[in-house]
């Protein structure tokens, strides 16, 4: 972490635990932002973790153009973490719902910096219940479409044999492959350090590998 | 295509920035494949905007309460009125010499061998302790706080709105300090950790050996006259009966941290000569620019010809500005210390000397 991130987490911190008012906190932390950020650059990363956690102290206090902005960001990763469990048609609405269940608890997480793991879990979590709750149960299909014909046929069997791998290895892959999130980001927004979706990308593409061989050998 | 499509470079797979998807045909494929399944990518935060009802539902929750809900939330008002005004007060009894207050984080800890509620009062002259299952925490005054973890003994030296002092017998303790310099510290038996505005951990076990390391900020660690002045990402390491450590970078290669260890506390006796000589010479091998710092701190803990190879080492790193001499460092001229110092980067002494002068030893 370069010093000015760490002088933009400390204020984060800081105005946190000192119970500065509604407001004060942010544009506390942000002139303690810009009067340290003179000597050095933060990675992407650890800028993007910095407005994270600013968001979420003001999303706390109501700030609806905060939570909003929490959900632009987040909305690909739990739209890939449902992608991964639910049919297709069903994941934007639950999209939503897991949002409304993070503001509703935004009060109950203790660590601003454990956001998106936080946010994972309940969109984890709304995908079983969707499971659970659903009386005619319907799981993701197994059988996966032949790999030939249109553009569209092609993509489902790829999204099908994608799948069909093992959940970890399942949700990084589709973060990746669907939602454009390059690892580092993957790694970002979930909490999973950096070598845990190294290893669940190369090896779920290992994976994928041979199931996309078998439906093309098939062709 | 099969062979094409399943030939993924994991560089590529790991960050698609990282190479030229036109230039490879195997990272072109699998970039096919990503425009392939865009199609299932989430519709941009514009396209599926939160539901009003999003907000509306959190105030639905307290306007269009039941009336029993409605009595209920009038109790739970004056709950927290009461209780607000008890934390206030206990506020303003924190603070004022007598005590501070704490909050139980985890287990069962105990002061004084009691055991302590939620919400905790520490009185000055009262310990503070933790097993190896309980945490707790200490609201240091208005100014910051500290965490003490896991089988650590603490005793509440001195407790002021604006400032304090704790002293670690044993265990660990994270502080966050948000006053200005030299308003907290933390004695243990071999120095007193000295706060200058930061964030750091501060370990010490049974037998009196520990660490300090700095997380944000700069803590200094003094005993006899003799400091350490620890900045971000650096540690000291404590021996039971020792002077402080000499600081280094958490980075450092194990080899330099290994040499320094022998010089700050190894043995001191004729047949230990030249070990100690083999260990400043690797030091002074190993050392990078950015250690430069333990070099300079160096120049205050040796003399004779091993002072004079600390000089030639930190020379090299960073070349002594004017008016450092050779000669004047190796008589331990104190300003022309300084002055070298302000050429290694950090803050100027006028910094670090000048806390002292604001904040005078109590």
């Amino acid at each position: 972490m370069t010093d000015t991130a760490r002088q933009i987490d400390f204020a984060r911190r800081i105005v946190e635990k000192a119970g500065f008012q509604p407001g004060m906190e942010i544009a506390w932390a942000i002139s303690q932002a810009e009067t340290t950020s003179s000597s050095s650059d933060p990675t992407t990363a650890e800028r993007e973790q910095a407005e994270d956690r600013a968001d979420i102290v003001a999303a706390r206090f109501g700030d609806r153009a905060a939570f909003g902005r929490l959900y632009a960001r987040y909305l690909p990763m739990v739209h890939g973490l449902l992608l991964a469990r639910v049919p297709r048609e069903e994941a934007e609405d639950l999209v939503q719902e897991v949002f409304m269940q993070a503001l509703r608890k935004l009060s109950t997480l203790r660590e601003p910096g454990a956001f998106g793991g936080w946010l994972a879990t309940i969109a984890r979590n709304r995908a079983h219940d969707y499971f659970r709750r659903s009386r005619s149960r319907e799981d993701l299909p197994d059988e996966i479409p032949a790999a030939k014909g249109s553009a569209d046929t092609r993509a489902l069997a790829a999204l099908a044999a994608i799948r069909r791998l093992p959940e970890a290895y399942r949700e990084t892959l589709i973060l990746r492959l669907v939602e454009g999130m390059s690892g580092p980001e993957i790694a970002t927004r979930t909490g999973l350090t950096p070598g845990s979706v190294r290893v669940n990308l190369h090896r779920g593409m290992a994976q994928l590998r041979e199931i996309l061989g078998e439906i093309l050998g098939k062709e | 295509m099969k062979d094409d499509l399943l030939k993924i470079k994991d560089e590529y797979l790991w960050d698609p920035k990282s190479a030229v998807a036109d230039r490879d045909p195997d990272v072109a494929e699998i970039a096919a494949l990503e425009r392939s399944l865009s199609r299932f990518r989430a519709p941009g935060a514009e396209s599926l905007p939160l539901p009003e009802a999003l907000w509306a539902d959190r105030g639905w929750q307290t306007a269009r309460a039941s009336t029993w809900r409605g009595s209920l939330a009038i109790a739970a008002v004056l709950v927290l009125t009461v209780g607000g005004v008890w934390l206030s007060l206990g506020r303003k009894y924190i603070g004022d010499g007598t005590g501070w207050q704490g909050a139980r984080i985890a287990g069962q800890p105990h002061v004084d061998s009691e055991p302590v509620a939620a919400w905790f009062r520490l009185r000055t002259g009262q310990i503070l302790e933790t097993d190896d299952a309980s945490r707790a925490r200490i609201d240091v005054g208005n100014i910051g706080e500290v965490e003490v973890g896991a089988d650590s003994q603490v005793k509440l030296l001195e407790a002021q709105a604006e400032s304090g002092s704790l002293g670690l017998d044993h265990g660990t303790i994270t502080a966050l300090i948000w006053a200005p310099p030299r308003r907290f510290m933390v004695q243990t038996a071999t120095a007193t950790a000295v706060d200058l505005g930061c964030e750091y951990t501060l370990h010490v076990d049974a037998d009196g050996n520990g660490w300090l390391r700095v997380s944000i900020g700069w803590v200094a660690f003094e005993k006899g006259g003799q400091e350490s002045f620890v900045p971000v990402d650096a540690m000291a390491l404590i021996r039971h009966g020792a002077r402080p450590g000499t600081p280094f970078y958490e980075d450092a290669s194990p080899t330099f941290r290994s040499a320094l260890e022998e010089i700050d506390f190894g043995t001191v006796g004729p047949s230990e000569v030249e070990e100690r000589k083999t260990a400043l010479a690797t030091l002074l091998e190993q050392a990078r620019k950015r250690d430069a710092i333990t070099l300079w701190h160096l120049l205050g803990r040796t003399d004779g010809t091993e002072l004079a190879q600390v000089f030639d080492g930190l020379a090299k790193l960073v070349p002594p500005p004017s008016g450092v001499t050779r000669n004047g460092i190796l008589a331990g001229d104190g300003h022309m210390r300084d002055t070298w110092w302000d050429a290694l980067g950090l803050r100027d002494t006028g910094w670090w000397r000048g806390w002292k002068r604001d904040f005078p030893e109590r």
